[in-house]
Order: C-alpha cells, then sequence, then structure tokens
C-alpha cells in the first residue's frame, strides 16, 4: 500500500517535472498575459468632426501606445445626434470592453446606458462633458464654468472694464456651453461697466452664426461678443470681419482651428480659451485603465485651459497644443 | 542520533549535491546573462539613436548644402527677381520634395523674392521673427530653427525647420544686404522619429542643446500639460552614452546622441522592464528548469537508491529467517555485484554453520556414549565381583591386614572413579586411581607383578580425562603380564614436556606382534575381557576432548613388551572445575 502511495507520488513528481521543463524550454507558449495588456478600452467621441475630437483620439492613441491595449473609437458625425450616439453607446456595452470613456453629447439622455453599464460592471469614464443622471468613475474634462469665467474677464480687460457684450452660443453645446455662459454670467457681476445685453444661439454651421451675430449686431451695438465653441467663434469672428469690425468690436472665444487662428492672428477676435484634447484623451484612457483594473481613480480630473492671444500662439508651449498635427 | 538509511542518505545526499551544483551554475549563467542582457539592451539601444543621429545629422548636411548652393546661386546672380534666376532656384528646390518653401528679404524685412509664390500674411512682422534675428546677428553663419510652426502664409500653418542665413544679392542693380531663408518640412524628421521603436513603450525625442527644450517628442502636449516628465537634465549632461534612469517610478534606459550641426540631441528612451524582458523570461524558465532538475535528480537518486538498498533489505529479510532457525533457505543473490558476493559468502557462511552443526551433533552423540561406557566401566560387576572374591579369600585365610589394604584401596578406587561426576580431574588424582587398581590387582596376582610410579610434581596438578591410564594398565595386566609366565613390571610415568603432558605406561609382558599392533592403532580390536573400557574408548575420548593430534602411540615387541604413550595439552588446573560437561 504505502509502495504504491510513494510509486504514485513519484511519478506525479516527474510528471510535474516534465512539465515544467517544457514550459522553460517553450516559455511563450504559456506566458500569462501582462496585467494592464489585452484589455480593450471603448471611446465614444460626441463628433468625428473637428480638431478637437482629433486631438483627444490622439491622445488616447498614445495611452494605448504607452499601455499596450486594444483601443475602439466610434463616433457620431453630429454632436446634435444623441439618439445615434446613446444607440452606439449601447451597442459597444455587448461587445464587452474593460472600461468606456464617453464624451456624450447629452447628460440625461444617457441615463439607461449608465444604468446598464453599471449592471455589466463597467466603468464609464466621461470626458469633456460631465454625466450627471448616473454612476461615472470619473470626469475628465476641463471646468468651463472657470473657463467661462476667465473668459468674461479676459472680456472686460479687453473693454477697459465697461461695455455692452452679447454671448453667441451654439444650440446644441450641452452642458459644457450651459457651464460656459452661467460662468460668464456669474462673472459679469464683477465688473459694474460690462453688460450682457444679447445672448443668441446657432447651429453647427458657422453660416448660421455669422447670420445670428449680424443679427445682434444689426439690433443694438455691441463692444463685445463672447462666442462659446469653435463654429460660432468663426461666425462671429468672419461678421466681425466683413463689417471691418474686427478689434473695434473685442470677440473671445473658445476652442481652436486653423481658421480661428488666422482671424486670431488678423486680430479679428482677440482671444481664444483652448483646451488641451491631447492630454484629455490620455488621461481617459489612462484612468479607464486603472478603473478597469479596479484601482481608484479620481472623482474628477481637471484640464487646464490656456489663453491663446495673437503674441503667444507661437511659444513653444501653446505650438504643439495648438497646431497638434506635423503635417 | 537516530540512524539513517542508505536510501535516505543516498537520496538526500544526491538531491542536495545537485541542487547545490545547479544552483551555482545557474547563479553564475544567470548573473553572465543578465549583465549581457544588460550590455546587449545598451547597444541596441545607442545603435538606434547612433543611426536616427545620423540620418538626422545627413539629412541637415544634405538639406544645408541644397541651401549653401542656392545662397551662392543668389548671391552670384545679376538680378534676383530675373526669371532666369526663377527657374533655376525651382529646379533646385524640386529636387527634394520637403522644402517647404524659400524666401528673400531684404534687411528691412521686405520681401524680394519666394517660391512658390503664394500670398504672404498681412500681418507679418519679419523682423520679429527668430530666424530673421538670428541670420542678422551671426552674418555669413547658417541658422537652424528649431522646429515651429511656418508663420508666413495664409491658411498655412506648416511645422517645419528654418534654416537662414544673412546674404547680399544684387537687385533692381543695387547690392542689398538680406536673409535668405528656407523652410523644410518636419515631417520628414517627425515621421523618422515616430517610426523608431524601442520596445513597444519606448521612443525617441529630441531636445536642444542650448536651452535644453525639447525639440520633438511624441507626447509633446503631455509634457507641456505636465502630465510627463522627461529626464532632461541625464540627458544634457552627456553628449554620448547609455545610461540607466531610476528617476521616474519605472526604471528607464535613456541613450544619447547629439547631432553636431545642429546642436540637438537625439535621446532614446526604453523601459527597463521591456528591455530586461528576455533576462526576466531566462530567469523564469531558469528557475522552472531549476526546479524540474530538482525533481529529476532526486526521484533518479532514490531510484538509484532503491535498487542499492533493496538487495540489502532483501538480503536483510533472508538472514532474519536464518536467524530463526532455517538454515535451509538460500539468500537470493539478485542485484549489483557486491550484493552478489555478499549473498555468495553468506550462503557459504550458512552451509559452513549447517556442516558444523552436524559434526557438533554427531560428536556431541559419541561423547555421550563412550562418557556413558566410562559410566558403565566405573561399576564394572565383573571387576568388583573379582576383588570381593579375593577379599572372601584373605579373610578365610585370616589375613586382616591385606583384606583392609584391598578393602581401602577399592573405596579409594571407587572414590575417585565416581568424582563428582566430572570428566576431568587431576592427574594426581587419576594416578591415585592407577595405584589403587594396581594395589587391588596386586592382592589377586600375588608376586604376579610388581610396578613403579614415576611422577613428576609439576605435572601432577594439571588436568587431564579421567579414567585413561586404568583401563591402559588393565590392558596391560590382561594382555602382557597374565599369560606371561615370569614375573613382570608395570612402570607408570608422568612428564610434563613443553606444553604436553607425557603419560606412559610400560610392561615387560608378551608384547604385540605388528600386526596386532596395527590392527590396536586403527581401533578395530574389540576386548570383551576386562573393565569393557577398552583403549579404542581411551584413544577416541582424548582426540575427541583434545583434538586429532593428540591420543595414544604404541610400541611392543614381542617377548620385550608394551609401551603405551598418552600426550595431550597440559592445561591449566582450574580448567579441572570448569571442565564439567553436562
Amino acid at each position: 500500500m504505502a509502495k504504491h502511495k510513494s510509486m504514485i507520488i513519484s511519478w506525479l513528481l516527474f510528471l510535474v517535472a516534465i512539465s515544467l521543463l517544457y514550459s522553460a524550454l517553450y516559455p511563450g507558449s504559456e506566458e500569462p498575459q501582462q496585467e494592464e495588456a489585452g484589455k480593450t478600452i471603448q471611446l465614444i467621441l460626441r463628433t468625428s468632426k473637428g480638431d478637437y475630437w482629433k486631438n483627444v483620439t490622439m491622445g488616447a492613441q498614445a495611452a494605448v501606445k504607452e499601455f499596450g491595449i486594444t483601443l475602439h473609437v466610434s463616433a457620431p458625425a453630429d454632436e446634435g445626434d444623441i439618439d445615434g450616439q446613446l444607440q452606439t453607446a449601447m451597442q459597444s456595452l455587448e461587445t464587452k470592453p474593460d472600461a468606456i470613456v464617453l464624451g456624450a453629447n447629452a447628460d440625461s439622455a444617457f441615463e439607461p446606458f449608465l444604468l446598464e453599464a453599471a449592471k455589466r460592471h463597467i466603468p464609464v469614464i466621461a470626458i469633456d462633458s460631465l454625466l450627471t443622471s448616473g454612476e461615472i468613475a470619473s470626469y475628465i474634462g476641463a471646468d468651463n464654468y472657470l473657463a467661462g469665467k476667465e473668459a468674461m474677464r479676459e472680456m472686460a480687460d479687453r473693454l477697459g472694464g465697461k461695455g455692452d457684450v452679447a454671448i453667441i452660443a451654439f444650440s446644441k453645446g450641452g452642458i459644457n456651453g450651459k457651464l460656459r455662459e452661467k460662468g460668464i454670467r456669474d462673472a459679469v457681476k464683477d465688473y459694474p461697466g460690462v453688460r450682457l445685453v444679447d445672448g443668441q444661439f446657432c447651429s453647427d454651421e458657422y453660416g448660421a452664426c455669422q447670420a445670428a451675430v449680424r443679427g445682434m449686431l444689426d439690433k443694438q451695438k455691441l463692444d463685445g461678443v463672447l462666442s462659446l465653441n469653435t463654429e460660432t467663434s468663426i461666425g462671429a469672428a468672419l461678421e466681425l470681419k466683413h463689417r471691418l469690425a474686427g478689434e473695434k468690436i473685442k470677440l473671445v472665444g473658445f476652442d481652436s482651428s486653423s481658421e480661428l487662428l488666422e482671424l486670431l492672428q488678423e486680430n479679428q477676435l482677440q482671444a481664444l480659451i483652448v483646451q488641451n484634447p491631447f492630454s484629455m484623451g490620455y488621461l481617459s484612457v489612462k484612468h479607464a485603465l486603472e478603473a478597469a483594473s479596479g484601482s481608484s481613480v479620481p472623482d474628477q480630473v481637471e484640464i487646464g485651459m490656456e489663453l491663446i492671444t495673437e503674441e503667444n500662439m507661437f511659444w513653444l508651449k501653446n505650438q504643439k497644443l495648438l497646431f497638434p498635427v506635423v503635417q | 542520533m537516530q540512524r539513517r538509511s542508505i536510501q535516505f542518505i543516498l537520496t538526500v545526499s544526491f538531491t542536495l549535491f545537485s541542487i547545490f551544483i545547479i544552483l551555482i551554475v545557474s547563479v553564475l549563467l544567470f548573473g553572465r546573462f543578465s549583465a549581457t542582457a544588460q550590455d546587449n539592451a545598451f547597444r541596441n539601444s545607442q545603435q538606434i539613436v547612433d543611426q536616427v543621429s545620423y540620418n538626422l545629422e545627413n539629412y541637415v548636411e544634405v538639406t544645408s548644402d541644397l541651401f549653401n548652393m542656392m545662397h551662392h546661386a543668389l548671391g552670384q546672380s545679376e538680378n534676383v527677381e530675373s526669371d532666369m534666376m526663377r527657374q533655376q532656384l525651382e529646379s533646385m528646390m524640386s529636387t527634394r520634395t520637403d522644402t517647404v518653401s524659400l524666401v528673400l528679404f531684404d534687411d528691412k524685412g521686405q520681401l524680394l523674392l519666394d517660391l512658390p509664390n503664394v500670398e504672404l500674411k498681412e500681418t507679418l512682422r519679419i523682423s520679429e521673427e527668430g530666424w530673421f534675428r538670428s541670420a542678422m546677428d551671426t552674418a555669413g553663419h547658417l541658422s537652424i530653427s528649431l522646429p515651429h510652426v511656418q508663420n508666413l502664409y495664409k491658411q498655412q500653418y506648416r511645422w517645419v525647420v528654418s534654416m537662414s542665413k544673412s546674404i547680399t544679392v544684387q537687385h533692381n542693380g543695387k547690392q542689398v544686404n538680406g536673409v535668405l531663408l528656407m523652410d523644410v518640412n518636419f515631417s520628414t524628421i517627425d515621421e523618422l522619429s515616430e517610426r523608431i521603436s524601442l520596445g513597444k513603450k519606448g521612443y525617441v525625442y529630441m531636445l536642444d542643446e542650448s536651452a535644453g527644450n525639447i525639440v520633438y517628442h511624441p507626447q509633446l502636449e503631455l509634457i507641456y500639460a505636465n502630465l510627463k516628465q522627461e529626464n532632461v537634465e541625464l540627458a544634457l549632461k552627456h553628449t554620448y552614452g547609455s545610461f540607466i534612469d531610476e528617476t521616474s517610478e519605472e526604471a528607464k534606459m535613456i541613450s544619447v546622441q547629439t547631432i553636431g550641426n545642429v546642436g540637438w540631441k537625439v535621446v532614446g528612451v526604453s523601459y527597463m522592464d521591456e528591455v530586461m524582458t528576455t533576462s526576466w523570461e531566462l530567469n523564469r524558465s531558469m528557475s522552472k528548469l531549476l526546479i524540474a532538475l530538482v525533481l529529476i535528480v532526486f526521484l533518479l537518486s532514490s531510484l538509484v537508491a532503491r535498487r542499492i538498498s533493496r538487495p540489502i533489505k532483501r538480503l536483510e529479510l533472508s538472514m532474519k529467517s536464518v536467524e530463526r532457525g532455517d538454515f535451509d533457505k538460500a539468500v537470493s543473490d539478485e542485484g549489483p555485484l557486491e550484493i552478489k558476493h555478499l549473498a555468495d559468502r553468506f550462503n557459504t557462511m550458512i552451509g559452513t554453520i549447517k556442516q558444523l552443526m552436524v559434526r557438533i551433533v554427531s560428536e556431541q552423540e559419541s561423547k555421550r556414549k563412550y562418557e556413558l561406557e566410562a559410566l558403565q566401566a566405573q561399576i564394572n560387576p565383573h571387576f568388583l565381583y573379582n576383588t570381593l572374591n579375593t577379599v572372601v579369600r584373605m579373610v578365610g585365610m585370616n589375613k586382616n591386614e591385606e583384606v583392609i589394604t584391598t578393602i581401602t584401596a577399592l573405596s579409594k578406587l571407587f572414590r575417585i572413579s565416581i568424582g563428582k561426576g566430572k570428566s576431568l580431574i587431576a592427574i594426581a588424582d587419576e594416578m591415585e586411581h592407577a595405584r589403587n587398581y594396581l594395589i587391588i590387582q596386586q592382592m589377586r596376582f600375588k608376586n604376579k607383578f610388581d610396578y613403579s610410579f614415576d611422577l613428576q610434581d609439576e605435572a601432577l596438578v594439571h588436568p587431564t580425562l579421567k579414567l585413561i591410564v586404568q583401563p591402559l594398565i588393565e590392558n596391560a595386566l590382561v594382555h602382557g603380564i597374565e599369560p606371561s609366565v615370569d614375573k613382570g613390571h608395570i612402570a607408570v610415568s608422568v612428564r610434563l614436556e613443553g606444553s604436553e603432558i607425557v603419560i606412559r605406561i610400560k610392561d615387560d609382558g608378551l608384547g604385540m606382534s605388528e600386526k596386532q599392533l596395527s590392527q590396536i592403532q586403527a581401533g578395530t580390536v574389540v576386548s570383551s575381557k576386562g573393565s569393557g573400557v577398552g583403549i579404542t574408548n581411551v584413544q577416541e575420548r582424548i582426540k575427541l576432548y583434545f583434538g586429532d593430534a593428540y591420543g595414544l602411540q604404541f610400541e611392543s615387541e614381542l617377548e620385550l613388551g608394551t609401551t603405551i604413550t598418552i600426550r595431550f595439552p597440559a592445561l591449566m588446573p582450574n580448567q579441572i572445575d570448569g571442565g564439567e560437561q553436562s
């Protein structure tokens, strides 16, 4: 009996030795995957259009390279396409990604998505625009309220603390637009000489924005215009250029594009408040990865904003921010 | 201390020894391999960085050559604005696809010539541009700018590297000082650097040596946003070489090479965990190999140990059965040669023991028989009857004196012959016995013989077998003296000769013929007369007790008499007590 037992033990040891030998000689065959590698992150952008989201994607790609993961990117064609984006988001849950990075076009509409994601234990990182309708792992984006205040401060400086100012906002701007506007409206109170006299919305065609600005300028005399995103800024600047009112009517805008920078150089607008989408993309993937592996993630990561003027746009540190793509 | 089995000792010592050797070898190998792996990693990374630097340096040189050619052509030209000049420059520029523009400004910043002829920005302030100032400040020296966004043309923001140099040209017949600017697309360098792979995560970045600015970095945005730090100091400190940077949370290896003609540094960054992957893989493989080897060695050595110890154990089992008294089962001689030898020896030994036992048994049997006979002799009724007859006759003749002598001798005779049941008695006692016997016989055969004793005192204390002299005397009386007509004489002598006791019984009776003598010596004559304890009995008892070397010797001649010599070793007197037989 004891002899039998020791025979069995000997054979087991022999088998263990053989398997160890095999795995030592052919290590590739059963190499365990690195902890983070092989994870899949779904990135859902607000729109496929524009440099901003392109830069977000580039930042995400940088993180992909650094951490060796898989990234799927999807985006609706239009920032207004809430249903389409929601549908994309819901579909992406089916592919069972380890985490989802979402730049949502709407807040409350995504409640069912967030519920579903929570049910499947897939962490969601909100970027660009905050989601309040459900549970998210983290929000990574700029403090748009502060940015609005900063825009107002810049405007007041340029006007010498006195003048009538109008806001031209993006009709589908979502929570970011609202926060920027709120920041502006709150900051106005600090400058007694400055009045907010008008506010208009326009769609994502800068032509429409130009028309809206034209309407405002036709209606009243303005000393300054605050435009809350790329299209509204271009529209406003073009209208000012058209009226040869550049620099006389101060224009402070948000975001950047080559047209806007050109107009900035022509002094049709005086300042742009620019986010760092590359960092946002990078950090979102980095934190999504952390959330997916169960480590704690900060509730909110603030991405800084730069105030770009004609003087500082070619500074070393701003060049890469404004012209991220080498062409 | 607890005793360990051979199997255990062999297994453990083999295994330990092997582990020791394997450990030493693997530590040595691993050390060597790690060092080599690191060297290789250093070399690889340095080679890549060197290659990048070389390519860049070459690129810059070729581009500078082009610039200098155009610079030269413009300087020689009669009129820089002539169509011929423009065509010449255009053809020069077309040799390189990455030249973005060639522009000539005068020293006030006024445009003299531009290729391609695209509208410039209205808001330009040429004299404030960096490339313009550096060219004007260092006249005749080719300035190469950092990569930057070109700020010349409308709607165009391209990343370029600017080459600028002061120039003197003929413009509208006048000599004009100016600056020649050539912008080269940075995408070539960018792509070159982007393509570099230093492992999966590693990358290459470039530094401006003078100011320590990062010229190129795949994640420049992150660096400006302070999300990522690069250990620029370490790279700036060295012009060339590979180093390990442990300042960040992940250890990195950086390789530095300086590009002389632009004053940039190419820095390759590799992650140590990637670089040393092969080393770690080897480490893992080696430890697995080690465990596997240890297991195999353990198994093999226990197998070997079992093979060695199993026959021994089997031998032990067989011996146990012998121990229990089973002499008939032969030990199996399976196993190695040594074990076979051992088993054979053991079997031989068992065989010998068996033989010895058989002999002892038979010897014991014959000893008992003779002793029984000796015992019978002690109470031989015939002798008693004769003696008592003699005594009765003496009493009838009123020979009281003689009766007393005879009865006394008889009683002494019996006392000694009964003894205390001992088989060994002192020679003195044996002689006393013989003397008493002779006294009695003399009473019977009056004047038929006389006798003498010649006893050496030293010999008397030694022991002798009981009842060996009397039968010989009886033999001499019966066969030598009694049939003789003459009066006979029996002489008994005892001598200590060396370590032997020699007892001689000599008579001058009839003697024996040679035939009788040889029969007696062969032990084939059995006498039916006398006390019944014959010569053969004495002879065998002596040989049984003392060995074949001892015993009786006979010398005899017809009519002259017979001498019987008894030889046996002189035992110590104390053996008289110890020689008791059960």
